[in-house]
């Protein structure tokens, strides 16, 4: 509406100094919408292409994936190779402990985050600088160098092969990376909101869940897609965990496929799996996406 | 599933009411404990409240960390000083792991400075392509399109997959250098478009170009009179964007910021580079102190306390480093030399214990102290800035070649570097008077002109004149090599690739050359840069449509609305991109585990991956710790850069 | 509501605190880069066999892959409590030393010893002491294509300057592409650490001094270095040349590597109608060596932190017997490591017969290399810089020698 208006008044007076003719042709030409579709076309395109590939493989016989030449697409698909997968047990069993993993963390990390985050950027109180440098700070140590030790104190608490090492620590707010971008967001809603709750007799606990919650969503869903694909895609530390093939999760299950033991290499079984292993993923950011869209409300009034 | 194999997910559900109980009491009780601390340290009833439910808020993370980080952190912290082989017992070696990284000792030393350069690549070449990408798409799909809401899943879509194998797998078919996706679209297009193919053909001779050169960088090859450009450049430009235009606050601040930006960076690196000379520089050392003094002053003197205590914690690092150099220096001779260093860091924090040190009188009396300590340093170390090292500077002015031996091996490869003064000393004049144009603010509008000239002029010349040197220097090695028949191995990958522009049919060996795999790499994180992307497009929604629809009133330009509105609008969002970038930048693990080869590994190694192989490949858990807190302190560092100059951050609505 | 839930939690507690009924003891074997089918083949063929003998022990399948390996293991000995079995690679007994157990006192006088390959057993010895039992082989020749070669009768070269002429000759570049490849390397990447580790050799090297210092100013050194340099360059002119296009399956069958040193997992199956067009060979010799092919070995160890490790040695001894060797060939199409296992598998397979003559003439395999997870890197690094003309023969010889006496020092070995 405006902004469309707007944008072809300033079309126009970018063309203000060429001839009529090719100003009037420029003019019927939606040549905006033409330019981004061409530059959006070319991003998708090399977005899309390790994808297409990976479906292309997943559709081959085991001849054309040991074929030298790079061919995108199989000459007849073998959704059969779908069909081998859709009949293993191992497959239901790694997807049922990811899913049941992923839930349980989201549902715990999603929360504590929001907790703290609140507490970074919404309440004054005494050390909270300190305490929240100190969580930057843990930012800053690459996980390598704690792995043993912490291998160590979760075989202390006898969590060795089980799921626990992978849940738990993220009940605790497990992600500085993520408190910090909400905290952010939180940063730049207007004071004056929780300030009048607080005057109308509101606790701290009510005004989380009642203004900043609800203000917050265009980050909370980031940050519930960030945190779904992180650890939906989690490797090293669940393989260093779990040891047991009874409690492996999607990822080492796709990983496993690429024996390279196997001969030739098992490629269009890789590929089938690690497309079925992408789409939860797809469904998470699908129904998400409103809210990024949602946009924040601010001072009240709201663009369409 | 039979009913045993539920036993796990049952387990885990109980864990985890467990550990919300557990979080929840905990929480409680840290609030509780946290407001009687407060009472005791006397704040008032509402400080105690506020105190509570901060600290009730924040205690799942306070938990955690106590738990599951500190733990662990100390123990690593622990290992890092010890000679730690997995299943041997740890045995105490005071500071060793970290002297043999830091002076880049032996071949594992040198790995690690491989790796560490390897980091500063990503970060200063990947991260600004990476961000950039994200806003781009990001402003792409804030349009108003039909069917925008597919591109943002496409656009999305790679985050998604970059972390498993098979995606990576994918990549190293799509960079075979031979037949592989990315070089036929290239090479395709090269054929049938002219100007495309010279385009190309360019972009491979620069990458290649600047791969060989930061190659021979990395690996230590001496750059002689070059080192004195960059800095003489830095000095230059910002003279001339004063000489281009009017002075105004906004002008002088930004003098300000260039001057600290420099001092700051250059003080950290050198100090980084002194530190792994051997045996220690304590000029380096001096200099920091120096700068941190000088800087401190400079604040002082302009009232901002803030950034006053920024050099005052500068001094500090210096400090600590200088107290390092201390105890791992050798000799009781060479620890003399560092007692200097340790005064003049030590003043900038004794300043503000004089009280009322913002004083004019003060300041200035500090400044003369300041420049007195840069001439005593400089004549206390021998062998800097003495009247040979002077006329080591003035050549260059003239054109003049400052390469006494252009035929003498010994000579070029070590003789002359050890010669030559710091490049420190240029990078200081540049600090200096950036600074002191910035104080001075122009009160002395001709004083200032005539300085502004006359400093544009020598920087422009020193500038143009090491440039000149430099290709001499280079050209210096060539003629041996060419009189004796011998190979000449210095900076031999950037002189072997900026011999002739590129042949028609060559093509970017991505994966499998060392000037390709860096490029590889950072294609690859751009590529899955879907993360920084989402988080500018929350930004960029939430930029109020009035803000626009004002300016457009006003009659803007689409740019200026970007740059006035939009930019300052979504910095939070583009400062927490950037820093998080870096961060990733030095810790990058996967990708790299995955695209290299034993033949390129050492070239696209991070510091997490050197400090992984150390560690899990090799056994030496100590020597991996201490990796690890190195990078820890690199990442500190650079992330309070980012948040001292990331000034014009927005975070009020 | 609430009531409900506490029922739950309840029912919860009781399912888990129910007693889990463990009888007797527990063996747990960690196996990572074997096929489901081969692990599938343990469960289902040899724990029940081994129950046979052992009724009370139950016996489990750790797993791992990609990435965690050397992580794991690193929890395991740091708590002291992982698998009583772990399936290693070659290299693995210098890289772990004294993290694994002792054998001697099991092993030694056990008389189905003699029946191994004498180059396994060494592999499987460190410090003078047995750590576990070889279960497979891997030789790994030199395979050639004799339909592709532009003179066949020249297969297989036995020297390096007669390689260099196979190579050059069978090597075709287009347009700054490789089109035909001569010889590839195990890695693809024109270079291999372990080959040259194997050129050494043939060149009549040893890695160590008497004195136990290393021998890399060597003139073998010099001439297997000096051999890998002129062949790469007889493949690309120079370091801008492209590598062959992506191979996706076996790369001896792709038509376009007329040679290669592949492990046997990477070539086509024994009952390939191919195998009629490949000769094997082994790796070409220096003027004062003798050709070599290099042996690898996969073996079970025990690590030193299992208390009593008898059990475990029965189940060694169990797996390692003649019977299961030769199922083992059918299920995961290894080579065995017991002579007595080798006569079956000679008559039913040509394939096998001529791979193990090359094995018995010119086997040498993996054991004693001392520090080889910090010296691979190191030949990596340094044969890389003087291959790819970014420094000289002796500066790369004299950094080999330097780095890996200091690297032998730090690890005890030399002092």
């Amino acid at each position: 509406m405006t902004t469309l208006s707007t944008q072809t008044k300033i079309a126009e007076s970018r063309n203000a100094g060429m001839p009529q003719t090719i100003r009037s042709i420029l003019r019927a030409l939606p040549l905006r919408p033409i330019l981004l579709y061409a530059v959006m076309i070319a991003f998708a395109a090399f977005f899309l292409f390790p994808l297409v590939w990976m479906g292309g493989t997943s559709l081959k016989t085991i001849e054309e994936v040991g074929q030298p030449q790079l061919n995108l697409l199989p000459a007849v698909p073998q959704w059969s190779n779908y069909d081998k997968l859709f009949h293993e047990d191992a497959f239901y069993r790694a997807f049922g402990n990811s899913l049941f993993i992923t839930g349980l963390v989201l549902l715990g990390t999603v929360t504590s985050i929001a907790l703290v985050a609140f507490s970074f950027s919404r309440l004054e109180w005494k050390g909270r600088n300190l305490v929240f440098a100190l969580m930057m700070g843990t930012l800053m140590l690459p996980v390598q160098a704690t792995l043993v030790p912490q291998y160590v104190l979760f075989y202390n608490l006898g969590w060795i092969r089980t799921f626990n090492p992978i849940t738990i620590p993220g009940y605790f707010a497990g992600g500085a990376a993520l408190i910090f971008l909400l905290r952010q967001f939180m940063l730049g809603i207007p004071r004056e909101l929780d300030e009048a709750a607080m005057i109308d007799g509101a606790n701290p606990l009510e005004v989380w869940w009642h203004i900043i919650m609800p203000l917050s969503r265009p980050a909370l869903a980031t940050i519930t897609v960030f945190l779904f694909v992180g650890q939906w895609n989690s490797l090293v530390q669940p393989l260093i965990y779990l040891q047991r093939s009874e409690l492996f999760t999607m990822p080492i299950y796709v990983a496993q496929k690429l024996n390279l033991q196997a001969s030739p290499l098992p490629w269009q079984d890789v590929m089938a799996a690690s497309m079925v292993f992408v789409l939860p993923v797809l469904i998470v950011f699908l129904m998400t996406q409103r809210y990024f869209i949602q946009g924040i409300t601010l001072t009240g009034s709201k663009e369409g | 599933m039979e009913g045993t194999s539920l036993q796990p997910h049952l387990e885990t559900l109980l864990w985890s009411a467990a550990t919300v109980l557990f979080i929840v009491v905990g929480s409680y009780l840290l609030g509780r404990l946290a407001s009687w601390v407060g009472g005791r340290l006397g704040l008032s009833a509402s400080e105690r409240k506020k105190v509570f439910w901060g600290f009730l808020f924040a205690g799942p993370w306070i938990l955690g960390f106590l738990i599951f980080v500190l733990g662990p952190s100390v123990a690593s912290l622990y290992y890092s000083f010890t000679d730690y082989k997995l299943g041997e017992t740890p045995v105490w070696s005071g500071v060793e792991n970290y002297r043999e990284l830091l002076l880049g000792e032996g071949a594992h030393g040198r790995r690690f400075s491989q790796a560490m350069y390897n980091s500063f690549y990503y970060a200063i070449v990947g991260v600004p392509l990476q961000v950039g990408t994200a806003l781009l798409m990001a402003v792409l799909l804030n349009q108003q399109l039909r069917g925008i809401k597919v591109f943002r899943l496409i656009f999305y879509l790679p985050v998604i997959l970059a972390g498993g194998p098979a995606v990576l797998l994918a990549w190293r078919y799509m960079f075979a250098a031979n037949g592989g996706f990315v070089n036929v679209t290239l090479q395709n297009l090269a054929q049938n478009f002219f100007l495309f193919d010279w385009l190309y053909r360019f972009f491979i001779f620069a990458v290649e170009g600047f791969n060989g050169f930061y190659a021979g960088i990395s690996r230590g090859d001496p750059i002689g009179p070059l080192s004195y450009t960059l800095p003489a450049l830095i000095g230059a430009l910002a003279l001339l964007s004063v000489l281009r235009g009017e002075w105004t606050p906004s002008r002088r601040g930004r003098l300000m910021t260039i001057a600290e930006v420099v001092g700051v960076t250059v003080v950290v690196i050198l100090i980084g580079r002194g530190l792994i000379a051997d045996p220690m520089d304590p000029t380096l050392l001096y200099a920091g102190g120096l700068l941190a003094l000088v800087g401190a002053l400079i604040s002082a003197s302009q009232d901002r306390v803030r950034s006053a205590r920024g050099w005052q914690i500068g001094g500090l690092v210096t400090f600590a480093i200088a107290l390092v150099a201390i105890l791992i220096a050798g000799s009781p001779e060479h620890q003399a030399l560092y007692i200097p260093a340790i005064l003049i860091s030590a003043a900038p924090l004794a300043l503000s214990l004089v009280g009322q040190w913002t004083r004019p009188k003060f300041v200035l009396g500090g400044a003369l102290a300041a420049v007195l300590c840069v001439i005593i340093v400089a004549r206390l170390v021998p062998g800097q800035l003495d009247s040979g090292q002077i006329t080591t500077f003035a050549r260059p002015l003239v054109l003049a070649s400052t390469i006494e031996q252009p035929d003498n091996l010994d000579y070029l490869e070590d003789t002359y570097p050890a010669a030559a003064p710091s490049p420190l000393w240029v990078y200081g004049a540049v600090v200096i008077v950036l600074a002191g144009l910035a104080i001075a603010n122009n009160r002395y509008p001709r004083a200032q002109r005539y300085v502004i000239y006359a400093a544009f002029a020598v920087f422009a010349l020193l500038a143009v004149g090491t440039l000149v040197d430099g290709v001499r220097y280079f050209q210096a090695f060539e003629n041996i090599s060419a009189a004796t028949g011998e190979a000449n191995f210095h900076f031999s990958l950037f002189r072997d690739t900026t011999r002739a522009f590129p042949d028609q049919n060559r093509v970017p060996l991505w994966l499998t050359s060392e000037l390709w795999t860096k490029p590889s790499l950072i294609l690859i994180t751009m590529w899955s840069s879907g993360a920084g992307m989402l988080i500018f497009l929350a930004a960029l929604k939430g930029v109020p449509q009035v803000f626009y629809e004002s300016a457009e009133v006003d009659g803007a330009t689409r740019w200026q609305k970007f740059y006035k509105i939009t930019l300052p609008m979504i910095s939070p969002a583009l400062f927490y991109n950037i820093v998080i970038g870096v961060i990733a930048a030095l810790q990058t693990f996967e990708a790299i585990y995955i695209i290299s080869t034993p033949q390129t590994q050492d070239n696209m190694a991070s510091a997490a991956f050197f400090l992984f192989t150390r560690t899990f490949r090799q056994l030496f858990i100590g020597q991996g710790a201490a990796a690890s807190w190195i990078l820890a302190v690199i990442i500190v560092l650079l992330t309070m850069l980012q948040f001292r100059y990331s000034r014009w951050v927005h975070y009020e609505a | 509501m609430k009531r409900s839930m506490v029922f739950v939690l309840v029912a919860l507690l009781l399912s888990v605190s129910l007693p889990v009924f463990a009888q007797g003891e527990t063996l747990e074997i960690y196996i990572t880069g074997l096929t489901e089918d081969t692990m599938n083949w343990f469960r289902e063929t040899a724990f029940p066999a081994f129950q046979e003998t052992h009724p009370d022990v139950q016996l489990d399948i750790l797993t791992g892959g990609w990435g965690d390996f050397d992580a794991t293991v690193a929890g395991w000995i740091t708590t002291g409590d992982g698998p009583e079995i772990v399936y290693l690679g070659s290299e693995y007994a210098a890289t772990f030393g004294n993290l694994l157990a002792d054998l001697d006192p099991y092993l030694s006088d056990w008389e189905e010893l003699d029946q191994f390959l004498p180059a396994a057993i060494d592999t499987v010895t460190w410090d003078g002491h047995l750590r576990g039992l070889p279960l497979l082989m891997s030789p790994r020749p030199i395979f050639y294509r004799t339909d592709l070669a532009a003179n066949p009768d020249a297969i297989p070269p036995l020297t390096f300057a007669d390689a260099l002429a196979f190579t050059a000759e069978n090597s075709l570049v287009e347009d700054n592409a490789m089109v035909q490849m001569g010889f590839m390397d195990i890695g693809a990447g024109l270079f291999d650490d372990q080959e040259f580790i194997g050129y050494l050799w043939s060149a009549g090297g040893e890695l160590y001094n008497e004195d136990g210092s290393s021998a890399f100013d060597s003139e073998a050194t010099a001439e297997a270095l000096q051999y890998m340099y002129d062949r790469r360059r007889t493949m690309m002119v120079d370091e801008t040349t492209a590598g062959l296009p992506p191979i996706e399956g076996v790369p001896i069958a792709s038509g376009s590597v007329v040679s290669g040193i592949f492990p046997m997992w990477n070539m086509p199956s024994t009952s390939d109608a191919l195998w009629d067009d490949i000769a094997i060979g082994p790796y070409p010799a220096g003027e004062n060596g003798s050709p070599i092919v290099q042996i690898f070995i996969d073996w079970l160890a025990v690590p030193a932190y299992v208390e009593d490790p008898t059990l475990a040695v029965d189940f060694l001894k169990f797996i390692t017997s003649t019977e299961n060797a030769s199922a083992l060939v059918s299920v995961a199409g290894f080579t065995p490591v017991r002579q007595d296992a080798w006569e079956e598998l000679r008559e039913s397979n040509p394939v096998w017969d001529r791979l193990l003559d090359a094995a018995v003439e010119y086997g040498r395999s993996f054991s004693d290399i001392r520090a080889s997870a910090e010296l691979r890197p190191l030949i990596r690094e340094q044969v890389n810089l003087f291959l790819s003309d970014q420094q000289s023969l002796e500066d790369t010889q004299q950094a080999l020698k330097e780095e890996y006496d200091a690297i032998l020092e730090d690890n005890g070995y030399l002092n």
